[in-house]
């Protein structure tokens, strides 16, 4: 306990998290590239009928292991996280509008002064937040692509809704990365998705744990405060 | 199981008041233009955005 105190970085994300994360985002990104060849003629056209019919093979696998697999692991191995992480993303709060607001200048790199986060800040719950909406939207058109349907128009209008949501969802994704892998004010966040730690410096000046329901929640043995601090600190606000 | 659509379909084996179903012509004619759009969009932000933070040199973490 004292060691995990005096470590320089600190949790962030547990295991079954990142995995959840990680399959999740290899899937999308397989189901993005051999959709575009599929839906797209230039492309299609780049990799021949060979190519098509192996990119469909692998978008109908890629789609079964997108279905299932990230939210057995989310549910059955980590529901206690996953249920924060729902909590958090759905409890909004001025801070966050306030983030949101700020997020286009702090993107380009002008220096903004944000307000504090939860454990998610404003734009972390609005990327959460698309991803399951558009995620279940792509499955469910998906499978009736997949399975068929009598009318041929439901077929049509289901593949109308997949290809503009996996399209407009390929775009965030493609800004996700770029705030995870290369952008200077959060790139650290990486190292939380593939070794669970993040800096604790980092975490400081990115999270500050104001709100009591967030900070209770977070009360781990891997915490940065706590429970007595968050009370405190709690009281202090309430001041 | 194929989605791409033809170039040009050869007409002269069609029936003469041949139509095209309205969704084939919304996922030809706006959807697919629209959904290239937004991700040409955010490829564009964010090579904007590598380009400015690079120029800026605004690390945060070294600072």
């Amino acid at each position: 306990m004292s060691k995990e105190k005096n470590s320089d970085t600190i949790v962030r994300f547990s295991l079954p998290s990142r995995l959840g994360h990680g399959v999740h985002a290899v899937s999308f990104v397989l189901l993005l590239l051999t959709g575009c060849a599929l839906v797209f003629r230039g492309f299609g056209a780049l990799i021949g009928p060979g190519g098509l019919r192996l990119f469909s093979n692998i978008h109908h696998l890629f789609g079964v292991i997108f279905t299932f697999v990230p939210v057995i692991i989310l549910v059955f191995f980590s529901w206690k996280n996953t249920k924060r992480w729902i909590y958090d993303i759905t409890h909004w709060n001025n801070h966050d509008v306030e983030f949101v607001k700020a997020f286009p200048k702090t993107f380009f790199g002008f220096k903004v002064e944000t307000p504090e986060q939860g454990r998610f800040n404003g734009g972390e719950k609005i990327n959460s937040l698309l991803q399951i909406i558009g995620c279940t939207v792509l499955i469910i058109t998906g499978w009736i692509m997949l399975i068929g349907s009598p009318s041929q128009t439901v077929v049509g209008w289901a593949r109308i809704i997949h290809s503009f949501t996996a399209l407009s969802l390929g775009g965030v994704i493609l800004a996700h990365a770029f705030l995870a892998l290369l952008h200077p004010g959060s790139k650290e966040s990486i190292k939380g998705m593939l070794g669970g730690r993040v800096s604790r410096d980092w975490m400081l000046t990115q999270v500050y744990f104001k709100y009591l329901p967030i900070s209770l929640n977070f009360r781990k043995r891997n915490c940065l405060f706590s429970l007595k601090t968050d009370f405190k600190l709690f009281r202090a606000i309430l001041r | 199981m194929y989605y791409v659509l033809p170039v040009k379909m050869d007409s002269s084996v069609l029936p003469p008041d041949c139509i095209s179903p309205i969704h084939v012509n919304v996922l030809k004619d706006v959807v697919q233009p629209v959904s290239k759009g937004i991700l040409g969009l955010a490829a564009a932000a964010v090579v904007g955005g590598v380009v400015l933070n690079a120029a800026k040199g605004g690390d945060k973490n070294n600072e």
